[in-house]
C-alpha cells in the first residue's frame, strides 16, 4: 500500500477518533449499547425461563421472532424521548431506529415465511441470503454515518492488467458474486423442488434444466464481477488464448469431467435416482454436477465419481428407461427329488416375496443335470434394483425353509474313493 | 452483537495505526464543497497549517457542493459532522434555528480584521456565528475585446444596448435584484420612521425599469442563467450580470484577458446594491471544547491575510479579511467583484434567503410576463419578507 493510500485510510480512522471523542456522539452510543444489551439480556431470560424457544412448536416460536426488534424499537422511543427532554441530539438514536424498523421488516417477512413454508426450509435462505443482505445494507449505513465511504471505496489496492482495482470495487465485486451465487443456489433449491411437484415433469429433466440454470446464473455472476472491477473481458479472451494450451495439457482431466458433466447433463444417460452398477459397487445417482457424480452404495458410502467414467466406461445401469429388473437364483436339488415338485414350490415361494413382482410371473428353469444335482434357476421381477442383494438373500432363505418342508434335499458333491493293492500293511488290525 | 464487535475492533486499530503515525493532540474535521482546483488550494494551506500546528491534525472532507448543506444538517443531528464546515451565509439561519452552529465570541476571531459587511452577513440577534472568509456577489461581466470601459448607470447600459451591443440579463430574483437599491433604498434594511414607503418604492421602480428594459432590441432578459452565460462565453454578448462561480467557465471560453469584471451600472438615485453572500467558516456545536479551541486556531489561519492573498490569488476569491489588499493591476477581476462587494446589501436572518428568494422570483416572474402589477406584486412581497403587513402607500 502506498503512502497516500495509507494517508487515506489513516484520515478514515482519524474521522471516526474525532466524532467518537465527542460525548453527544458516546451518549447516543452508549444508550444503542445498553438498549441492545438489556433487550437480549430479557429475552434470554424469557427464552430460559419459558424452557427455551426452540422448544415451543409452531407460530409461537414465529412470533418469538418479532420480540427483538419491537422492544428495540420500543426501547429506542423511550430513549430518544429522554434525549429530547434532556435537549440532547438523539439522532443516531433516530437513525438506529430505521434499522431496528428494517429489522423487524425483515423478521416479519420471516415470520410469514416460515408459517408457509416451515423453518427448515426457510433456515437456509435466511443463512445464505437474508442475513447477509441484511448485514451488508445494515453495515453500509452504519459506517456512511461515521467515515467517507465514497473516499474510503476510492483507495487503490493493487492493478490488475493495468486497471486500478479499488477497494469499493473489490468489495462490491465479491458482494456482487456473493449475491449471485447465492440467488443461484436459492434459485435451484425452490425450482427443483416447485416444478417437479407442479409440472409433474421428469426429476432428471427438471434438474438438469436447474443445474444449468444455476451455472449460468453464476457465470453470469462472475462476469459481472468482472465487469465491476472495471476488467475488460477481451483481456480474458487474449489471456485464454494464451493459455488454453497450458489448459489443454494442465486441466485435461478437469475440462473433460466438465464437458463429461454437461453432456451428462443434456443426454440425459444419468439422472438423480437412477440406481446403477459401476466399478462393481451397486448404488443410486444422488447428485450430477458438472465435474463428478455422487453415487450412495448400499453400504452408504458416497462414491464421488468423476463424470468422464461415465462416458469413457461401461455404466450398468438398471433403470434406464425401465426399473423393471430380473434377478435369476441359481440351486440344485437331489436326484431322488421330483422335479414337478421343486418347480411348483420354487414358484410358490418367489411370490412370497414383497418385493418380486406378480406380473412379470416368476418363472423356473430346470437348465441342467448336474453330476450331482438337477439344476435349476428361479428367475424374479423386481422394480426396486437396489434391493437386488437383499432380494436374492430372502429368496434363498424362503427356498431353504421351503425345501425343509417339502423334504427337498440339496445335495453336495460326493465322491468314491478306491484303493488299490498295498495299503494292506497300513490298515488297522480290526480291519483284517 | 457483531457488527458492534466488529466497530469496536476497528476503532482500537484505528487509535492504535493512529497512535503510531504521529504526535498531534487534537483532531478536528472540516467539509468543504470546493472543486478539485480549490481544494488543492486549501490542502497547501492545509500543509502549511499542519507544519505551523504539529499538535493540530486536520482531516478535510470534500462533499459535493449541492449535498453539502443536507449532509452537514443530518450529520450534525445527530452530533456527528465536522468541526468545521466551509458554508455560506445563507444557510445560517435554518442551521442557527436547529441548534446546528456554534455562537463564537467576536474577540476570539480578530474580529477588527475582518470587512463588518462579512460580520453582519454571518450575524443574527447580535451573535456572530462564523468566521467570514470570502464574500460572494453578482457583478458585471463585460468583453474586453468587445469594450473598452463599462457602462457606469442603467442610462448607460441602455445606450449601448440601443446602439447595438448585446446585454444578457437573468430575471431570477436573485440575479436580478441589484437595481433596486438605485432607485433609492436597499428594501432589506431596517425601515426607518417616516420612510417605510421606500424601498416598497424602490422595488416597484426597478421592476418598472427591468420591463422597460426588456422591451430594448438587444437587452436579452430571462430565466435561463445558463443560456445567458453562453451568449457571453460564445462573445456575442458584451455584459453580462454574473457571479464568481461563472469565472473559470468564461476565462475558459474568451481567454483571460478577454473577461473584465466591474461594478453594476448606478441607478438614478445611488449605487447598484446586489446580494451579498459571505463563504464562512462555521461551527459544529458537538464539538468538543478541545475540538472547537483548534477549530478557531484553523479558522483564523484559513482568514489571515497570508493565506486570504493565496485564496485570492488562487481561487479568485474575495478576501472578507480587509488586511488584504487587492490590486486592480495584479487581480482585476477580484477588485471588480471586491469593488461591487462593498454596496451590496445582507439579507435578512429571517425569513431564511430560500424563502425570500423563492417569493422574489414570483414577483419578477409575474411583472416581467405582465400578469401583475409591479406596486401589487411588490406589496406582497415586501409583506413576506417582513413578516408584516408592508406599507406600500
Amino acid at each position: 500500500m502506498t503512502d497516500d493510500r495509507l494517508q487515506s485510510l489513516i484520515a478514515q480512522l482519524e474521522t471516526v477518533l474525532i466524532l467518537l471523542a465527542r460525548p453527544v456522539v458516546q451518549r447516543q452510543l452508549f444508550a444503542i449499547a445498553l438498549i441492545v444489551i438489556t433487550t437480549w439480556f430479557l429475552l434470554e431470560r424469557r427464552r430460559r425461563t419459558a424452557g427455551g424457544d426452540l422448544a415451543t412448536p409452531g407460530w409461537r416460536q414465529s412470533v418469538s421472532l418479532l420480540y427483538l426488534p419491537l422492544l428495540y424499537i420500543l426501547f429506542i422511543y423511550l430513549a430518544t424521548a429522554a434525549f429530547s427532554l434532556l435537549n440532547w441530539p438523539s439522532g443516531l438514536l433516530k437513525d438506529s431506529l430505521t434499522f431496528f424498523y428494517i429489522l423487524l421488516l425483515y423478521r416479519l417477512a420471516l415470520f410469514c415465511l416460515t408459517l408457509w413454508a416451515g423453518k427448515a426450509t426457510i433456515m437456509p435462505y435466511q443463512q445464505r441470503l437474508f442475513v447477509p443482505l441484511l448485514l451488508w445494507f445494515v453495515l453500509q449505513n452504519l459506517l456512511n454515518r461515521f467515515i467517507n465511504l465514497d473516499t474510503l471505496a476510492q483507495i487503490e489496492l493493487l492493478t490488475l492488467f493495468n486497471v486500478p482495482i479499488t477497494l469499493g470495487g473489490l468489495l462490491t465485486a465479491v458482494a456482487l458474486l456473493y449475491l449471485f451465487v447465492a440467488l443461484a443456489w436459492a434459485t435451484q433449491s425452490s425450482l427443483q423442488h416447485s416444478l417437479a411437484r407442479r409440472t409433474g415433469a421428469d426429476p432428471g429433466v427438471v434438474h438438469a434444466i436447474v443445474t444449468t440454470g444455476r451455472y449460468s446464473l453464476i457465470a453470469t455472476g462472475f462476469l459481472l464481477m468482472l465487469n465491476t472491477l472495471g476488467l475488460d473481458l477481451s483481456t480474458f479472451a487474449l489471456i485464454g488464448g494464451g493459455l488454453s494450451v497450458g489448459i489443454g495439457f494442465g486441466l485435461q482431466q478437469i475440462v473433460a469431467n466438465f464437458i463429461s458433466g454437461i453432456l451428462l447433463l443434456f443426454e440425459q444417460s444419468l439422472r438423480p435416482g437412477d440406481v446403477i452398477e459401476i466399478n462393481d459397487q451397486l448404488g443410486t445417482v444422488e447428485k450430477l454436477s458438472v465435474r463428478a457424480t455422487v453415487v450412495r452404495t448400499n453400504d452408504n458410502i458416497e462414491m464421488i465419481i468423476p463424470n468422464e467414467q461415465f462416458l469413457t466406461n461401461s455404466v450398468t445401469t438398471y433403470t434406464k428407461t425401465s426399473r423393471l429388473v430380473r434377478i435369476s437364483v441359481q440351486l440344485g436339488v437331489g436326484y431322488d427329488s421330483d422335479p414337478h415338485l421343486v418347480r411348483r414350490v420354487l414358484l410358490e415361494t418367489a411370490v412370497l416375496h414383497e418385493l418380486v413382482e406378480q406380473n412379470p410371473a416368476p418363472a423356473v428353469f430346470l437348465t441342467a443335470f448336474g453330476d450331482s444335482s438337477l439344476n435349476f434357476r428361479l428367475a424374479v421381477w423386481t422394480r426396486q434394483p437396489r434391493q437386488i442383494p437383499r432380494i436374492r438373500s430372502d429368496l434363498f432363505f424362503l427356498i431353504w425353509d421351503a425345501f425343509q418342508q417339502h423334504n427337498i434335499t440339496i445335495p453336495f458333491p460326493q465322491r468314491d474313493l478306491n484303493l488299490g493293492s498295498g495299503w494292506e500293511p497300513f490298515l488297522p488290525p480290526s480291519a483284517e | 452483537m457483531k457488527q458492534w464487535l466488529l466497530l469496536v475492533c476497528g476503532v482500537v486499530l484505528g487509535g492504535w495505526v493512529v497512535g503510531c503515525s504521529g504526535q498531534p493532540t487534537s483532531y478536528i474535521m472540516i467539509w468543504h464543497g470546493w472543486s478539485e482546483a480549490e481544494t488543492a488550494v486549501l490542502t497547501q494551506s492545509l500543509t502549511l497549517f499542519a507544519d505551523i500546528h504539529p499538535e493540530i491534525k486536520v482531516v478535510a472532507v470534500a462533499i459535493p457542493d449541492d449535498a453539502l448543506q443536507t449532509r452537514y444538517t443530518n450529520a450534525a443531528a445527530s452530533g456527528l459532522g465536522p468541526d468545521i464546515l466551509i458554508g455560506t451565509s445563507d444557510w445560517l439561519t435554518t442551521l442557527q434555528a436547529a441548534n446546528l452552529v456554534r455562537p463564537i465570541a467576536e474577540d476570539s476571531t480578530s474580529g477588527n480584521i475582518y470587512l463588518k459587511s462579512a460580520l453582519d452577513a454571518l450575524t443574527i440577534d447580535g451573535q456572530l456565528y462564523g468566521i467570514p472568509l470570502s464574500l460572494q456577489t453578482a457583478a458585471l461581466y463585460y468583453n474586453t475585446n468587445l469594450v473598452d470601459t463599462p457602462p457606469k448607470s442603467l442610462e448607460d447600459l441602455l445606450a449601448e444596448a440601443e446602439a447595438g451591443k448585446l446585454v444578457a440579463l437573468g430575471t431570477q430574483f436573485e440575479r436580478a435584484f441589484w437595481g433596486v437599491q438605485g432607485f433609492g433604498q436597499n428594501v432589506f434594511a431596517p425601515a426607518t420612521e417616516g420612510m417605510e414607503v421606500e424601498p416598497y418604492l424602490s422595488l416597484v421602480k426597478w421592476l418598472v425599469w427591468l420591463k422597460t428594459a426588456q422591451e430594448v432590441p438587444n437587452i436579452i432578459m430571462g430565466r435561463d442563467g445558463v443560456a445567458l452565460r453562453q451568449l457571453f462565453a460564445e462573445g456575442r454578448a458584451v455584459y453580462y450580470v454574473g457571479f464568481p462561480e461563472d469565472l473559470a467557465l468564461l476565462e475558459e471560453s474568451l481567454g483571460k484577458t478577454a473577461v473584465g469584471v466591474a461594478v453594476l451600472p448606478l441607478g438614478p438615485d445611488g449605487p447598484a446594491g446586489p446580494v451579498l453572500h459571505v463563504e464562512g467558516l462555521l461551527f459544529n456545536p458537538h464539538s468538543t471544547a478541545d475540538q472547537f479551541q483548534a477549530a478557531l486556531v484553523l479558522g483564523r489561519f484559513l482568514t489571515n491575510e497570508e493565506q486570504g492573498a493565496v485564496l485570492m490569488r488562487e481561487t479568485q476569491r474575495v478576501p472578507a479579511n480587509r488586511q488584504v489588499r487587492v490590486n486592480r493591476q495584479t487581480n482585476p477581476v477580484v477588485w471588480g467583484f471586491s469593488q461591487q462587494a462593498r454596496t451590496a446589501v445582507i439579507p435578512p436572518p429571517s425569513p431564511d434567503w430560500h424563502t425570500i428568494a423563492a417569493a422574489g422570483d414570483e414577483v419578477y416572474t409575474a411583472v416581467l410576463a405582465g400578469e401583475m402589477e409591479a406596486g401589487t406584486a411588490v406589496c406582497e412581497f415586501m409583506t413576506t419578507i417582513q413578516q408584516k403587513p408592508a406599507t406600500c402607500e
